[in-house]
């Protein structure tokens, strides 16, 4: 028998099934793998499991765990199997965890609820726990509430939660994909580690090829409700018996097919005068005080960085979180102004801070979440003409709108629609077309890929290419992920801390770094192979 | 140093208020030598009152001069009575601000377990029933609804005195009983309010990812909201209960009167129709005093609900 039954699932909003007639099995520590794309049904399904659909929604079908009926099974024993038997990893750790309740009493909350422990009990469990998934300093951190952990503590006390019980079956929903890689390994490699050694059965969720390939027995392929693939982990993605998949694993960039990089030809060495200088800029943020007799904290966003972009080039910046790159994006396009150093795009002195009004003309922005960018209640058209008028460009603005359109491949009976009639993909297209409204020459596009799934991904990187020979264009391409980096970069920056620790290009830095933080970088990033794992202890 | 800097804005508000109040009042028509000699005074009789008042001064000089002596306890003395103004402020006080604690307590008791139940019923009928209600309870003005409660339970079934105080010190149990009517009288409007804020931020509460953590933890629905949903539910509801504050001091203003209670209200509005100046300045100062502390115990309490403000 298996551990989890799941038999003709159907989960409906009204009639229209989101969920479409699903089958599949996980036995007693297997590591199942449930890929798809936004709206594919995948965290539907994980909810119906835990019985917590939204009570708009309902399931039919059959599900099973270790022969007991879970669906339709009573709330009172439904709450008995969540947590107990059953638990969830969730995505974002921040949101997920209480903000003003303490790490520890949260960890230890399932083994209060489920094994009848007392509050001195529990809390060391917690302790343990906390310990186990690899967080230093266990007993004080079970003291601090969520947001004084990083994101990777954070997804580490999550994992601890759901582990505290011994549960059979752990479900993971796109666990690591709120992250920056370099942690991202490390709780992969952290949650591999735990269901193995405890036998706990997985069920990983996510739009992330390499993760799943690496984390994974078995695979299904979602699309639209439906299992369009299903198999062996490693024979799933070789031989793709579905066109669909076949298209995803094709949308894998190359970096992260293995281990080895794909050597990448050296374009020629940029000449002539650069378009953006950069000259020893510096941006500190002040903190508020924190003692009447300290002197206010002071954050180096930036810390010296100088770096000259050439026209006609598509230069990266990549680094973690909290690295400095989208300040740096924002001081060449004038959103904010250095504290020290120079700025200069195009002859224009950004730094100087007087009116950047010839800059717009020059410089445009594409931003990373193409939902908070738009205005929702201005139509497309508005949206895209809206520089033109304020720039106060003269001509045939409808035209020019339609020809924007076309150019990003948008029908042009859209500009009397709502952004929110699009699709993420749709919505990122329409913010090019703004930002190429104004004709710039330069485009600085910061993540303007990363809230979108892979296969969109793929198609917004051969668009941004298409523009930029077509507009004639010089590209900032600033990214967290390295192999979108190298696929459609030539030059690059790597930031740490405010500061460049490697530059060069994209082949040569990327291929053979030569600082160890673009080499631990490098190798983060998740491989089909799985070979950004650190070697599972359990596996030895 | 957070609570350093928000003392620091008390007392520069504090200082803002009192020269609101001390200009307000010198503006205003109606001198209180004439006041207090009458109309058919002599001019020469009033100038020297004037002088006698130090109401021939500048005002930065008056107001200089009243609010030292106002920080040290000395409001002055009312021109109607003669009497120091400070220690009826005080007397007057005994009998507000527990009628103004016994309605916010009364609100508490009304509006949170109903708008705790109104969410958790979302869309149903239990739901429908409180936000009629709630509609109802906006909709009565507190001097209306004291006169049906005075009608009902003091003339009717003469359980509640009508009106009156008998003082702390005379009956404490009788001055309870005292208090009750005007105190659900105020309640009334202000549960209503507050009843619609609760709800509002226990559902928007319920709708957290980690209230959906809680549940696939295995605790039931209602066990996440009271263990993970009601603490931070209760930070929006807590600016509002601050703010509600004032608008209750406001309310006994006119409550005091119906029920003939010797409170801060009743003082003003006396003090006020008497063209006692002094009185209504040193009153109202003291009101805006007891609100802007109201607000610092917020703000400092806010700190105590959530421990992201007090990291940065």
């Amino acid at each position: 028998m298996s551990l989890l039954d799941v038999q003709n699932l159907t989960v409906s909003h009204g009639g229209l099934a989101l969920v479409n007639d699903i089958s599949f099995t996980v036995e007693r520590g297997q590591r199942l793998g449930i890929i798809g794309e936004s709206g594919s049904g995948k965290t539907l399904t994980a909810l119906a499991i835990l019985g917590l659909l939204a009570d708009n929604l309902s399931a039919r079908g059959s599900i099973t765990l270790d022969g007991r009926p879970l669906l339709g099974l009573d709330e009172e024993s439904m709450c008995a199997v969540r947590g107990d038997n059953i638990s969830m990893i969730f995505q974002e750790p921040m949101t997920a965890l209480n903000p003003v309740m303490r790490i520890g009493r949260q960890v230890a909350e399932p083994l209060r609820l489920h094994r009848d422990l007392d509050t001195d009990a529990a809390m060391s469990l917690a302790v343990e726990l906390l310990d186990s998934v690899g967080i230093e300093h266990p007993e004080r951190r079970a003291r601090s509430y969520p947001h004084e952990l990083s994101g990777g503590q954070r997804q580490r006390a999550m994992i601890a939660m759901a582990l505290a019980c011994g549960p059979d079956l752990v479900i993971a929903d796109e666990p690591t994909t709120a992250l920056d890689v370099t942690v991202q390994a490390q709780v992969l490699s952290v949650l591999r580690d735990q269901v193995l050694a405890h036998h706990t059965a997985l069920i990983l969720i996510t739009h992330d090829l390499p993760v799943v390939a690496s984390m994974t027995d078995k695979v299904i392929v979602l699309r639209d409700g439906e299992i369009v693939d299903r198999g062996p982990t490693g024979t799933v993605f070789d031989g793709a018996s579905s066109t669909y998949t076949a298209e995803l694993v094709a949308a894998v960039p190359p970096m992260s097919r293995s281990s080895i990089a794909e050597a990448k030809p050296e374009g020629d060495a940029p000449a002539g005068t650069p378009l953006v200088e950069v000259r020893d800029v510096h941006r500190q943020y002040k903190l508020r005080r924190t003692s009447l007799f300290e002197t206010r904290p002071v954050i180096k966003a930036l810390d010296g960085v100088s770096v000259d972009i050439y026209p006609g080039e598509t230069f990266g910046i990549v680094g973690e979180s909290g690295s400095g790159k989208s300040t740096l994006a924002r001081l060449i396009v004038g959103l904010d102004r250095p504290t020290s150093g120079e700025v200069h795009v195009d002859g224009i002195d950004v730094s100087a801070g007087h009116s950047l009004r010839p800059l717009r003309d020059v410089a445009q922005m594409v931003f990373q979440d193409p939902m908070g960018s738009l205005d929702p209640r201005m139509r497309v058209g508005e949206v895209i003409a809206e520089p033109l008028r304020s720039l106060g460009i003269a001509g045939d603005h409808p035209a020019r709108v339609a020809g924007l359109l076309e150019a990003v491949s948008l029908p042009t009976d859209v500009v009397d629609r709502y952004p929110h009639e699009f699709s993420g993909g749709q919505r990122q297209r329409i913010a090019i077309a703004r930002a190429l409204a104004p004709g710039p020459r330069l485009l600085v596009a910061d993540e303007p890929v990363s809230a979108l799934d892979m296969s969109v991904q793929t198609v917004t990187l051969e668009l941004l290419r298409e523009l930029k020979e077509q507009f004639d264009l010089t590209m900032i391409f600033i990214s967290h992920d390295l192999s979108v980096v190298h696929e459609i970069c030539e030059r690059v920056i790597v930031l740490e801390h405010g500061r460049i620790v490697e530059r060069g290009a994209v082949g040569t830095v990327f291929g053979s770094p030569k600082e160890p933080y673009t080499r631990t970088l490098v190798e983060a990033i998740p491989r089909l192979d799985g070979s950004f794992l650190t070697p599972s202890s359990a596996a030895r | 140093m957070y609570v350093i800097r928000r003392i620091g804005v008390f007392l520069f508000s504090l200082i803002l208020a009192s020269m609101l109040v001390f200009g307000v009042m010198s503006i205003l028509p109606g001198d209180p030598a004439i006041v207090i000699l009458g109309t058919r005074a002599t001019p020469e009789a009033v100038e020297s009152l004037r002088q006698e008042l130090g109401l021939d001064r500048p005002i930065p000089v008056q107001y200089a001069d009243w609010f030292s002596d106002a920080i040290r306890g000395d409001l002055g003395e009312s021109v109607f009575t003669g009497k120091a103004i400070a220690p009826q402020v005080v007397d007057r006080l005994k009998v507000t601000v527990p009628l103004a604690v016994f309605a916010l307590t009364l609100t508490m008791l009304i509006s949170f377990p109903l708008g705790v139940f109104a969410a958790s019923r979302h869309r149903q009928a239990g739901d429908a029933v409180v936000s009629v209600v709630s509609q109802l309870g906006l909709a009565v003005p507190a001097f209306w609804a004291g006169l049906m409660l005075v009608t009902l339970f003091a003339v009717r079934l003469r359980w509640f005195p009508a009106s009156g105080f008998p003082g702390w010190g005379e009956s404490f149990f009788g001055s309870v009983e005292a208090l009750i009517l005007p105190a659900i009288a105020l309640a009334i409007v202000q549960s209503a309010i507050i009843t619609r804020y609760v709800r509002s931020a226990v559902l928007e509460t319920l709708r957290e990812e980690y209230i959906r953590t809680a549940r696939s933890k295995g605790l039931t629905q209602s066990q996440a909201l009271w263990r993970h949903g009601l603490r931070n539910a209760s930070i929006p509801v807590l600016t509002i209960l601050g703010l509600q504050f004032g608008a209750l001091l406001a309310g006994t203003v006119v409550i005091e009167s119906v029920f003939v209670l010797p409170g801060l209200g009743k003082m003003l509005l006396d003090g006020i129709s008497r063209r006692d100046l002094p009185l209504v300045q040193g009153g109202a100062f003291v009101i805006v005093g007891i609100i802007l502390l109201i607000n610092l115990a917020v703000d400092l309490t806010y700190r105590l609900l959530d421990p992201r403000l007090r990291s940065h």
